[in-house]
């Protein structure tokens, strides 16, 4: 492993366009729809309390092997073509978790409940949060890093979540833990390798 | 020396940091660090042995992690932590011996977090959490350990579940320290204040917080720590943030910045300091030479005397400003609240309660007593399900003790008990449970012999509940009391007594009240003018709070200007917002104005008023129009449904299939037609005994999310659509068991079963339910849909239909009763 770090973010802006094609209502222009995310982001304000941190380590690529997905990042073997595929020519790779907190979850518990138009709202509010998270970090890197590869994208199992969380050290620096199925609690939380291509 | 005793007059240094140490030492990324205990014994010790050279008081067992879920292994788990006991003391005594070290030195058992979350948000119950720190407290307290240390918790809940367990367990001290982010939170959300009421109130010997950040960050948590508590505060910061430079990890702040920071604490009244991550025996030798170079004495620690509850986010505090609390989760004199019980209806419940923290309510009664209804489940179950949905503090009313104790003991805060009174009986009951879970209790004065006629009897009793109080340790600030208010239809006096009481229970007892106001206008017309009255009244003689309706604008009125007029109501900006919504609020549209509110676009020309309010998803006009279509109109209620609901409900659906609309917007007319659909139930119930909402009882249907899957959205869309077409809808919730929606199934001989699935790992769960239901239940068509199915995948795993949204569901469900293939 060559380092571990951990970084806390300011709120990024909101990107409205994002959050209303999670809400599966993209480049909708219907005045109802715009007032609801509206209420929702400003219910977020007062009541989801995010905050948007980030926990680390940056990995040497010690063998790949595109043919059979074998990739070697010192402490850890991973098996998957796609991720191999993607991490191809890299000397580096950064294996991030990032979350936006739990306090979204609780909106969307909530809305689950009550109103299930804001509870898609939150949702994509939320999915919207932890995706500018994850942009902010990658910035934050002065080399172009490779784009994020996370667990259940192609080939590469959510099997690998726990051996994620141990590398980045989130279960104890951010609090993210997994259920039997290997998702992620809070639910607005990304894992993900980022390949710094070699110089 | 006894712990108790040492830090009674004494700054307490505690160590540093473990973790990074021993990666230093050889512990590999992944490799748990409690195994060094065993395995290497005297890395440990010789880091701790630093620490207590360095000038700690007070070192860690190496056990953060030392929990069931780290090492399932029963035995393995007990020789790590009596190995972790055992090399802190080898630490203390080779510290003492060979380094010549004489401060008192205290060995604390460490425990930090499960590594799961707690329902809600995960899902581990609050007992499992209990009885895993229970066997760490059992195993570190036999092994003999000076006090224990809680630490780096990041959820109210989980402090609370790792205190119980001290607390149930053994008799030491107990440190609690959590982890704030720079905004001052826990990462659930809770701040220093309502940690520090929910703590003290159970019994925690110093609270404070460790990790997430250098010393610099927290100083604002600081702060608060020093305003709000009343026991010795802890400091136990981070060397600031790790970052990677030249491929190594480095923390940010220097050994010089970070005592200088501490120190800076330990004047402002500290009492308890040590680091976190990124610390060393370096950073701990320079706080105690900085200690003892500057001759720095600690300051007493003084009783902050708050009269406090709170939720896991946040504190309210009983002071000036007067507190409200909603009075409507109650079935008193409630028909259909009483149903709502009955019926199990949460949502009711918990609808009851988010409408009156909309109206700005700093506090919920909850009270579900009804006769013959299993109280402790019901109140218990309230309770989790509110706190899932509202932040605010939670007032929990029940005559029962074992629902009060088990509401309490599930409740995630520090709540406020109503109630106790005079009677001997119900004290040594309740005050009890007040010890051991902490809480603000109402204290009615009433005792064996009723209620006194004059405020000087009340007064009476009202001394003797302080004085039993403080037999169980009770302090006169956790408890409020309310002197009763009756109505003055049946005594014109009462109100007099009652105001008396408020008054000399705040200038002679000094102590906080609370009034259940709405009982002073009983059998009176026009009653909230006269509670609204009554409620200023007694805020002038110093009532502290009252169980209120929040709904009724007299009293809402009377709130705001009384904080308006004793300047509790800065630019009187309240005042003025209120006032600005008063008429959109209170004053109801005498007539409606569609083309005003429901503006009708090409689409909607040729629509009634209604079928546009529908297909343009206004909940309140979809209402309203159809109470005005009922009530003003007298049309028949059917004739709604069949000629303007379901054909409104059908452009939308039509929409959004050919994808002129999106899934928001035809759930917003789900919604909008539920609306409707409420108003002529109502109206059909009066009517008769008769079908609601023209629902098609000849179709059943259950639907569920399957076994392992916690996804319900999808889940409850579909079920929304499927009530709008007016199908009977059972839903068993998510994670169900096949076994579980078969009985379902059988015993509602139901049509039709929907499953949900949205993880590829449990639709072998999906294909194990249908199997069953194919097999058991052979009338039942199964439809299946969610993220990760297919109609391929749907077909190979033996589904009847595959549905690819909500709307699908109901077209198939439509073609079911058209072909007549439905069991009659």
């Amino acid at each position: 492993m060559i380092g571990r770090g951990q970084q806390s973010f300011d709120a990024p802006e909101y990107v409205r366009r994002e959050i209303l094609r999670y809400a599966l209502c993209p480049g909708t222009d219907d005045e109802a729809m715009l007032s609801i995310m509206e209420k929702c982001i400003d219910e977020c304000g007062k009541k989801a309390s995010f905050s948007y941190r980030v926990s680390y380590c940056v990995l040497p690529v010690t063998g790949l092997d595109v043919s059979s997905g074998v990739i070697d990042l010192d402490d850890i073997t991973l098996s998957s073509r796609d991720l191999a595929g993607n991490l191809k020519g890299c000397s580096e790779v950064v294996l991030f978790a990032a979350t936006v907190g739990p306090g979204i979850d609780r909106l969307i518990k909530k809305y689950t409940k009550l109103d299930p138009v804001k509870a898609l709202f939150m949702q994509a509010i939320g999915a919207e949060r932890v995706e500018s998270l994850c942009n902010m970090f990658c910035d934050t890197f002065p080399q172009k890093l490779r784009p994020r590869y996370s667990p259940g994208f192609g080939d590469l199992s959510l099997s690998v979540q726990p051996k994620i969380l141990s590398l980045t050290n989130a279960t104890k620096n951010l609090s993210i833990t997994l259920d039997e199925g290997c998702l992620m609690s809070p639910s607005k939380s990304v894992t993900a390798f980022a390949g710094i291509d070699s110089i | 020396m006894k712990f108790k005793d040492f830090l009674r007059d004494n700054f307490v240094i505690l160590d540093g940091g473990m973790g990074s140490l021993l990666q230093e030492r050889g512990l590999q990324p992944g490799q748990k660090p409690e195994t060094f205990n065993i395995l290497h014994p005297e890395v440990v010790i010789d880091i701790q042995k630093a620490y207590y050279d360095a000038g700690s008081n007070v070192v860690n067992t190496n056990t953060f992690g030392a929990n069931i879920f780290n090492f399932p292994d029963e035995e393995e788990q007990k020789s790590v932590i009596e190995a972790a006991v055992k090399n802190a003391r080898e630490a203390a005594r080779l510290s003492e011996e060979d380094s010549g070290c004489t401060q008192p030195k205290f060995v604390s058992l460490d425990i930090g977090p499960l590594g799961q979350l707690l329902a809600p948000y995960g899902q581990l119950a609050l007992e499992d959490a209990v009885t895993a720190f229970s066997r760490i407290v059992q195993i570190g307290a036999g092994a003999g350990v000076d006090l224990v240390t809680i630490e780096t918790m990041n959820d109210c809940l989980e402090t609370k579940a790792a205190l119980l367990a001290v607390k149930e367990n053994c008799d030491l001290p107990v440190i609690v320290t959590n982890a704030y982010d720079a905004g001052g939170q826990l990462m659930t959300g809770a701040d220093p204040a309502a940690m520090t009421s929910m703590l003290e109130g159970m019994g925690a010997d110093a609270v404070g917080t460790n990790c997430s950040l250098g010393p610099h960050q927290l100083r604002g948590v600081m702060k608060e720590f020093l305003e709000n508590a009343s026991v010795p505060v802890v400091f136990k910061p981070n060397a600031g943030l790790p970052k990677v430079e030249d491929g190594k990890t480095v923390y940010d702040v220097t050994v010089d910045e970070f005592a200088d920071e501490v120190i800076m604490q330990m004047k402002a009244g500290v009492r308890i300091v040590g680091g976190c991550c990124g610390t060393t025996p370096d950073h701990i030798r320079k706080v105690t030479g900085l200690v003892s170079s500057l001759g720095l004495t600690p300051l007493p620690i003084t009783d902050k005397f708050l009269s406090v509850v709170s939720s896991y986010t946040h504190a309210v505090r009983f002071d000036r400003d007067p507190i409200l609390i909603g009075e409507r989760i109650n079935p008193t004199g409630k028909k259909r609240f009483k149903q709502a019980l009955i019926d199990h209806d949460m949502d009711y419940i918990l609808n009851e309660g988010l409408r009156q923290a909309d109206e700005n309510v700093h506090i919920l009664d909850v009270n579900v007593g009804i006769p013959d209804i299993d109280e402790p489940t019901l109140l218990t179950e309230t309770v989790k399900e509110l706190q899932a949905v509202t932040d605010l503090p939670l007032q929990l009313d029940t005559s029962d003790p074992v629902a009060m104790e088990q509401a309490l003991r599930a409740y995630n805060g520090k709540a406020m008990i109503n109630s106790v009174n005079g009677k001997s009986e119900v004290m040594s009951a309740i005050f009890p449970l007040v010890k051991k879970y902490g809480g603000l209790v109402v204290a009615l004065t009433l005792d064996e012999g009723g209620i006194p006629e004059t405020a000087q009897g009340r007064i009476v009793i009202a001394k003797h509940i302080i004085e039993t109080a403080e037999e169980y340790g009770i302090a006169k600030k956790d408890l409020i009391f309310d002197p009763l208010c009756m109505t003055i239809s049946a005594d014109t006096k009462a109100a007099v007594t009652t105001l008396e009481c408020v008054r000399v229970l705040h200038d002679e007892l000094k102590v906080h009240t609370s009034l259940g106001i709405s009982n002073v206008s009983f059998g009176l017309p026009k009653r909230n003018m006269v509670t609204a009255g009554m409620f200023a009244a007694a805020l002038e003689c110093g009532l502290s709070a009252a169980i209120m309706n929040p709904f009724a604008p007299e009293m809402m009125t009377t709130y705001h200007c009384y904080r308006a007029l004793h300047d509790l109501d800065s630019n009187c900006s309240d005042l003025i917002e209120f006032a600005q919504s008063y008429d959109d609020k209170y004053t109801a549209p005498s007539v409606i104005a569609p083309s005003a509110e429901v503006s009708k676009s090409p689409e909607t020309a040729d629509m009634t008023e209604l079928m546009t309010a529908i297909v343009k998803g206004l909940k309140e006009q979809s209402s309203k129009i159809t109470a005005k279509l009922i009530n003003e109109d007298g049309a028949d209620p059917l004739t709604i449904v069949s000629d303007e609901v379901i054909p409104a409900l059908n452009i939308v659906g039509e929409g959004f299939e050919a994808k002129r609309m999106y899934l928001p917007q035809l759930l917003m007319s789900a919604e909008a037609a539920k609306e409707a659909f409420v108003i002529i139930k109502e109206r059909l119930e009066s009517v008769k005994g008769s079908d609601p909402a023209g629902k098609d009882a000849s179709c059943r249907i259950v639907i569920a999310t399957v076994k392992g899957d916690i996804h319900d959205i999808g889940k409850n869309i579909v079920k929304l659509l499927l009530e709008n077409y007016g199908f009977e809808v059972t839903d068993l919730g998510k994670d169900v068991a096949p076994e579980d929606i078969l009985d379902a199934v059988t015993s509602l001989h139901a049509d039709v079963c929907g499953l949900s699935a949205l993880m590829t790992t449990t639709v072998p769960a999906m294909e194990e339910t249908i199997k069953l239901i194919h097999e058991k239940a052979p009338w039942c068509k199964v439809m299946v849909g969610g993220a990760v199915l297919t109609q391929e995948y749907a077909d190979r795993i033996g589904a009847d239909a595959y549905s690819k949204d909500a709307m699908g569901s109901v077209r198939y469900v439509e073609s079911l009763l058209s072909a007549g293939g439905k069991n009659q």
